[in-house]
């Protein structure tokens, strides 16, 4: 085989070094372990209702009708469920910060890869990872949620909504992605960009957790779902969107992932590699 | 044919200038040695050749292509070894193979295997590179420069690490590759002696400037043993000298001292030549031409490094 188109070749390399990373596997194996905890624990507590003995404490805030159908959301919410997003970031972080900090793309560079189509590699075949994992994810928690139900029939309507979740939930972890490709290439390092972008994310969560706070007490919160990293709550909801939820939902991902790629693709296109 | 010319190059980060108008021509089937002492800016200039430092000044060409695509299109015929090796620790040597040369475009797993034999490493070995000698990091990132047979070879450092055989092994592969299928060569080394054994050309860089560029005929010259005389009264041993040797046989040297090349006049000769002209002498031996004082002499002489 000689393929001498750039694109494709940095690409089919990037499938083939993502293919062998370990910690692939690993963020496979624990996001199926979340998943089960999380129907293991909604489970235990449909054993409950079964038994009558619906903890009381618990009827305060949530009723059993809205309790068994928990089933339906943990499906339409499968990307929070098992932790989708921190999974990419973790495998972007140490993919693209391994392959500054072992050589590997400068010696692409120097062996004449265009820096376009290497960034654009990179980000392909991390998007490619974050849409299986999603598939997988939701198949594997469609498989739990029929085990036990969720006290409806799954209609037509179900199904519509869950494919909305799906490709809404795909577009805001696809922009998370985006940000987290960013940093990796600007802090070019695992450890640096890992350290970003976690901190980032606090920072960003200890915000709207503070917004949400105040939005109890009476302000308007609701303009939380436009802060970077935040439409992913409500992606997966299965309410009928208001025309800011939709245009959070819809449009902030794609501007966060064009600006966050404007930004790493320039900062890579400038700066030396050392 | 000038397979490399970077002309009047100039780099600098902060108010450090690393290359200052540096002139460099690498000819076709030539193995240019690029010497100098640490912090001098070879890397720098190599990397400014491979694309991957962009100089504030100057011109690169590589194969008579100027511009950033032409450029960046003659850099997929040359190979390269910059600094540590660039391997994938978590893979094996044939599999850091195919990562490398599915993205050069270049894969064909039974010439990544004939590759790495050529090398000296097995392409059914399953260890992992993190579990590698030094030396057969550094063979394999020889390999990996040689995916795709190059016709143009940058090498810095490139036997870092490896022993006297390695050392060996690797001066034997990059000769064959000249000899025998036309790779021009550029390599820079901090082992004068390794690199007079493999070189054609030679530029010598300093303080970021190219202070000389010379062939290895010039440098075989530069290196003759001579002897070297202290004496008392410089103005009359130099007239013994010119009635003795031929002009351009000789060298005047610092602190009274001369050197004498002709060696078909041994020691005892050139004693007597002097004590019949009442020329004291201070000190008088012979010294061995080598490569590492000739080297240090043009860049300057030693105790010049910047701190």
């Amino acid at each position: 085989m000689r393929n001498t188109d750039g694109m494709l070749c940095t690409l089919k390399s990037d499938l083939f070094k993502l293919k062998k990373h370990k910690s692939i596997w690993i963020g496979l194996i624990l996001m199926f372990v979340l998943i089960l905890f999380a129907y293991g624990a909604y489970w235990l507590g449909l054993s409950f209702l079964t038994k009558a003995e619906f903890p009381s404490d618990l009827d305060q805030f949530i009723t059993q009708q809205e309790f068994i159908k928990l089933g339906l959301s943990n499906l339409t919410n499968f990307s929070e469920v098992c932790g989708l997003t921190l999974f990419v970031a973790i495998i972007a972080c140490l993919f693209i910060g391994k392959d500054f900090s072992n050589g590997a793309i400068r010696l692409c560079v120097s062996r004449g890869a265009n820096r376009v189509h290497l960034y654009f590699s990179k980000w392909i075949s991390l998007a490619m990872l974050t849409i299986a994992y999603s598939v997988i994810a939701i198949i594997v928690c469609g498989i739990f949620t029929a085990i036990k139900g969720y006290g409806e029939t799954f209609t037509a309507h179900h199904f519509g909504l869950l494919i909305r979740c799906f490709v809404l939930q795909t577009l805001c972890n696809l922009s998370t992605m985006s940000i987290v490709v960013m940093l990796a290439f600007l802090c070019r390092s695992s450890g640096s960009s890992l350290g970003a972008t976690i901190g980032g994310a606090i920072v960003i969560s200890l915000i709207a957790g503070l917004i949400t706070g105040l939005g109890s007490l009476g302000s308007d919160s609701s303009w939380i779902y436009f802060m970077p990293l935040q439409q992913n709550s409500v992606a997966g909801l299965t309410v009928n969107y208001n025309a800011a939820q939709l245009c959070a939902v819809i449009i902030m991902p794609i501007v966060y992932g064009a600006i966050a790629t404007a930004i790493g693709l320039i900062s890579f296109l400038k700066r030396d590699i050392k | 044919m000038n397979i490399i010319e970077a002309s009047k190059i100039t780099k600098s980060y902060g108010n450090r200038k690393i290359l200052d108008g540096v002139d460099i021509t690498v000819r076709e089937g030539e193995i240019y040695g690029l010497v100098g002492r640490n912090g001098a800016g070879k890397t720098t200039l190599i990397r400014s050749i491979l694309g991957l430092v962009e100089p504030d000044s100057g011109e690169i060409k590589i194969n008579g292509a100027l511009g950033k695509n032409a450029l960046e299109f003659e850099r997929k015929k040359i190979g390269s070894l910059i600094d540590s090796p660039a391997l994938i620790m978590h893979l094996s040597a044939l599999d850091n193979l195919k990562a490398f040369a599915l993205a050069f475009g270049r894969y064909d797993e039974s010439k990544l295997r004939e590759l790495l034999h050529s090398v000296g490493l097995n392409a059914d070995d399953t260890l992992k590179v993190k579990n590698f000698s030094l030396g057969m990091k550094q063979r394999l990132a020889i390999a990996i420069a040689l995916i795709g047979e190059p016709n143009i070879l940058i090498l810095d450092e490139p036997v870092n690490g490896l022993d006297p055989t390695g050392i060996f092994e690797v001066r034997e592969l990059l000769q064959q590759l000249n000899h025998n299928m036309g790779v021009t060569i550029l390599i820079s080394s901090h082992l004068l002696t390794e690199l007079g054994k493999l070189a054609t050309s030679y530029g010598i860089i300093e303080k970021g400037k190219l202070v000389k560029e010379l062939r290895s005929s010039d440098l075989d010259e530069l290196c003759r043993p001579y002897i070297k005389v202290v004496v008392g009264d410089l103005k009359v041993a130099l007239n013994v000298v010119v009635e003795n040797y031929h002009a351009h046989d000789f060298e005047i040297m610092p602190y009274n001292t001369l050197a004498l090349y002709d060696l078909s006049k041994q020691i005892p000769e050139v004693v007597d030549m002097f004590n019949k002209a009442n020329v004291p002498i201070v000190s008088i031996y012979q010294c061995e031409g080598d490569l590492e004082s000739t080297f240090i002499t043009l860049m300057g002489g030693l105790g010049n490094e910047e701190h």
